[in-house]
């Protein structure tokens, strides 16, 4: 091929034309034979009344943040996959203390390509020493028989952290939780800046927050220098805020962040996500 | 040597020099720098043996109309009237090669040695010559080249230099062998220099170099009136220090091959026809572990890889016309990478020339007419095509941080057009006017440029795609008499640029580099005016004694009346040389005035007048069949203390530096 472009370019160009030499898209090849290798599995588990294989996937093991929580329900009398199951998320922190609580989720939907649910779950510690995390599935099938698994899972901390947590400076009850979204794989260039911003209400309550004003300004702490042209996000709904971030080299970046209300008060001036790619 | 000849004046793409061969033939027995009687449209200096070691750019210097701009004792940047960069176009064999360095540590003529030029062709504005679409200028180093015999011989010579300002030597060898249907040159050189000191003896640190070059051409006649040629050049310098700019170099290095077919066929139409095919490519590696008080470690590899093939052809003359057209294809595709190594962290990492292609084909007519006795009249026309592309979307997505739409590359037209009139007053004098319509499409840098940094005016630069090509309106007229023993000549020009391409300042981005100004990015300004003039005389006062000077001016401004960065102030020299039973010797002075219109916005600061004494004294030593050559050249003999008004960062030019060069023919 790089042959045939050596040669056809020059003597394109000989009769006067200069053509653009498109890369040639290669074919994406056949389907892998399972179309979740490239997901962790996290969890397996037996649905006994209903008589299900459930399988846990994530794009990486489970840790402190925002994680893409995928769910496949197996049929084992028949061993087909179901498609689109009702599937719920109820994820608990049994802690050492004797406490319990929750964390944000974002309840699964079906994606048909994967064949499997696909959510979120915002986990907010990691389970070293502190506890023990279960990802809780209710179960629903088409008859109403509904049944929970309790899958316990492990939850790292990412040495660069993707999640934080404040007490707002204009509530001294409001405790914030800030989970980075996006972006997942940092690139030189634009990237999607992507916040999902919850307050713990009760334990076992994460409602998103909304309609907050949010500012970025990433740096280069190192050199000293930032990028132009970034964007501040803005609320999508859900909790979900998204923007531009620009990083001009690759390295270690860190992304300041002014987070207001509504109504512009500023509830904190001096968050961050360190960014090292 | 007929056909030599004849290669050698189809190679320098001009029949109008032709009948000046026997000039040039006379030139080259002198061994002397000269330049070719008819200076309307290309200069081609013949680079004798008495040039041998010393440096390209010093040559330059000496062509009319040529300045370099200096960042140390090695790889200047040559400058032909105020155009630099790519602006002006430097071809090697009139094959396109491309630096690769984004700060213009390599300039193309780095990568030749005087050792292994034959000639130096310089043209200035657009269009001059079929060779290059040289908006402000073109300049074609001619390699050495292989020659027949009738008889077979082989000859050879070597030869080594000393230098006591750089404690430095260079070496050269080479051999030369000729048979009736063959011809092999071979040409090694090396040379290794210690940094300088300016006048007074104060050491200039980094600006230390060592350098090998090799080539070889290898010609076969393929009939009585073919010949096929293949040339290979290898050149690596290392350990270049930079004492103008925060970084030095580990190592430049250029490989260059090119295969040439010769037709002399004589034709109904065609005279003769050529075609050449060629490949060249560079890798440039910029070093500062050298430095003291490093803020951060960091690489900077370049990448530049060119191909091309282009094939030409000259009339037989018809109706007192005379046509040559050009054909040809380019493709230069560079790269460069900037890693920076903090303490603790992970690397971080850039591309400063983000995968950038540019391909060109282009058609080139000229047509030379004799009116009649008196007149003649040059007409030439050049269309070229560039496509400019980022060629990964790795590379794409550097630029789209600044908003632009770089998806799609850039498809430019770009057109030329000259008129050269010259009116033959009578047998000694003649009168010429040139009017010149130019364009340039911004080049790799320009476009594409990820924080390219300037040490000169200390700013970080970014390429902008949305660039209008520059397009110059140039005026020239000229005069030059030849009477007895007298010899003189004045050319005046004026060029009005629109859309000159400059940097300007982007407070909105942050400085990469540590310690910058601040972010330039690649604009257009509505217009930028250059002028100037460049007279030269030679008188023969008696077999022996000859006398010769040079004067050269430029003036340079924005549309605002802001001077131009960069602009020379009036230099002139004179020579005075005498020459007897195989004894020469010559002593120079040559003065530069001081530069006072100066931009500080681009780093320029006003530059005090300098004058420097140099001399040299030599023998043409016979003995048996050996010929020597023993030369003494003593350079600022006076040891002045001065800058040149275009080296950048205020760092001093050299001292006294005394010479001794021995050079034998076998």
């Amino acid at each position: 091929m790089k042959l045939f472009k050596t040669l056809l370019i020059p003597t394109m160009a000989l009769a006067l034309f200069v053509t653009s030499c498109k890369k040639e898209e290669t074919n994406p090849g056949t389907p892998p034979d399972n179309p979740l290798s490239e997901y962790v599995l996290i969890a397996e588990s037996q649905a006994t009344t209903l008589d299900y294989s459930v399988r846990v996937y994530a794009p990486e093991a489970l840790f402190v943040g925002y994680n893409h929580i995928l769910v496949q329900v197996e049929d084992n009398n028949s061993g087909a996959i179901i498609d689109n199951p009702s599937v719920m998320f109820m994820p608990l922190m049994e802690m050492n203390s004797g406490m319990n609580h929750g964390c944000p989720s974002e309840q699964p939907m079906y994606n048909s390509s994967l064949q499997v649910m696909e959510g979120t779950v915002t986990f907010v510690m990691p389970s070293l020493g502190q506890g023990e995390w279960f990802l809780g599935l209710k179960i629903t099938d088409d008859a109403g028989t509904s049944e929970e698994l309790k899958l316990s899972v492990e939850i790292i901390q990412k040495d660069e952290p993707k999640l934080f947590s404040f007490i707002s400076a204009t509530d001294p009850d409001q405790r914030v939780f800030v989970a980075l979204v996006e972006p997942r794989q940092p690139i030189i260039g634009i990237n999607n800046y992507e916040l999902a911003i919850y307050e713990r209400e009760t334990m076992m309550s994460w409602p998103a927050l909304e309609m907050l004003n949010v500012e970025i300004d990433p740096e280069m702490p190192t050199m000293g220098h930032g990028s132009p042209n970034n964007e501040n996000p803005i609320d999508m709904g859900n909790g979900h805020y998204l923007g531009k971030v620009n990083f001009t080299m690759s390295g270690y970046w860190k992304v300041n962040m002014k987070i207001k209300s509504s109504t512009g008060d500023m509830m904190k001036d001096d968050a961050f996500f360190d960014i090292t790619f | 040597m007929k056909l030599k000849l004849l290669g050698l004046a189809f190679l320098q793409a001009n029949l109008i020099f032709s009948q000046n061969m026997s000039t040039k033939d006379t030139v080259s027995m002198r061994g002397q720098l000269e330049q070719i009687e008819l200076k309307s449209l290309l200069d081609t200096t013949r680079v004798g043996e008495r040039n041998i070691f010393i440096p390209i750019e010093r040559l330059l210097q000496r062509t009319e109309g040529a300045n370099i701009i200096s960042r140390g004792n090695f790889a200047q940047d040559p400058m032909l009237r105020s155009y630099r960069n790519s602006q002006i176009n430097v071809t090697l064999n009139g094959m396109r090669m491309f630096g690769a360095c984004t700060d213009r540590m390599d300039p193309v003529t780095s990568y030749a040695e005087t050792s292994n030029l034959e000639s130096i062709s310089v043209s200035h504005g657009g269009n001059a010559d079929l060779d290059a679409n040289a908006f402000g200028g073109g300049l074609n180093l001619n390699l050495k080249r292989a020659s027949f015999s009738g008889t077979p011989k082989t000859k050879g010579s070597v030869g080594t230099s000393y230098a006591s300002n750089t404690s430095g030597y260079n070496l050269f060898g080479q051999v030369n062998h000729q048979s009736k249907r063959w011809g092999l040159f071979v040409q090694a050189s090396t040379k290794k220099h210690e940094n300088y000191h300016a006048g007074g003896g104060e050491e200039i640190e980094f600006s230390q170099f060592e350098k090998i070059n090799t080539s070889a051409n290898l010609a076969y006649q393929l009939s009585k009136k073919e010949v096929l040629r293949i040339n290979f050049l290898y050149d690596r310098a290392q350990d270049v220090g930079y004492p103008s700019l925060p970084m030095d170099v580990g190592i430049a290095e250029a490989t260059v091959a090119g295969i040439n077919y010769q037709n002399f066929q004589n034709g109904k139409y065609v005279s003769k026809w050529e075609a050449m095919a060629y490949y060249n490519s560079i890798y440039h590696e910029m070093d500062d572990t050298q430095r003291p008080n490093l803020p951060i470690h960091m690489d900077m590899p370049g990448w530049s890889t060119t191909f091309g093939a282009w094939v030409k052809a000259e009339s037989q003359d018809f109706n007192r016309h005379k046509i040559e057209g050009k054909l040809e294809y380019y493709q230069n595709a560079r790269r460069a990478e900037m890693t920076m190594y903090p303490d603790n962290e992970m690397p971080m990492f850039m591309l400063t020339w983000p995968d950038a292609l540019r391909q060109s084909g282009a058609l080139a007519l000229m047509d030379s007419w004799q009116l009649n006795s008196k007149f003649s009249l040059t007409s030439s026309a050049r269309i070229d095509f560039f496509y400019s592309q980022i060629t990964t979307e790795f590379g794409k997505q550097h630029l789209e941080i600044f908003g632009y739409n770089v998806d799609d590359g850039i498809l430019e037209p770009v057109f030329s057009w000259k008129e050269n009139l010259t009116y033959k007053l009578n047998a000694s004098s003649r009168l010429f006017a040139n009017f010149a319509y130019a364009e340039r499409s911004a080049d790799i840098s320009e476009l594409y440029g990820f924080f390219l940094y300037n040490a000169h005016d200390g700013y970080d630069y970014i390429g902008n795609p949305e660039l209008e090509k520059e397009q110059a309106i140039q005026l020239e007229v000229g005069f030059s008499q030849n009477v007895q023993n007298l010899s003189w000549s004045f050319r005046g020009y004026y060029h009005y640029v629109d859309h000159y391409i400059i940097g300007r300042t982007d407070s909105a981005i942050d400085a990469m580099t540590i310690g910058a100004n601040g972010v330039r990015v690649y604009t257009n300004l509505p217009y930028a005016i250059l002028m100037g003039f460049e007279a030269s005389a030679d008188y023969q006062l008696s077999q022996q004694w000859s006398l010769s000077a040079t004067a050269l001016y430029a003036y340079g401004e924005e549309n605002t009346g802001e001077p131009l960065p960069l602009i020379a102030p009036l230099r002139t020299r004179v020579k005075v040389s005498w020459q007897n039973k195989g004894w020469y010797a010559n002593s120079g002075w040559q003065w530069s005035n001081a530069q006072s219109r100066v931009n500080a916005n681009f780093g320029d600061i006003p530059t005090p007048a300098y004058s420097l004494l140099s001399a040299t004294v030599g023998k043409n030593w016979e003995i048996k069949q050996v010929q020597l050559r023993t030369e003494l050249q003593g350079f600022n003999l006076l040891d002045h203390y001065y800058r040149d008004h275009l080296s950048w960062a205020q760092v001093p030019q050299m001292g006294r530096n005394i010479t001794f060069k021995v050079i034998c023919n076998l």
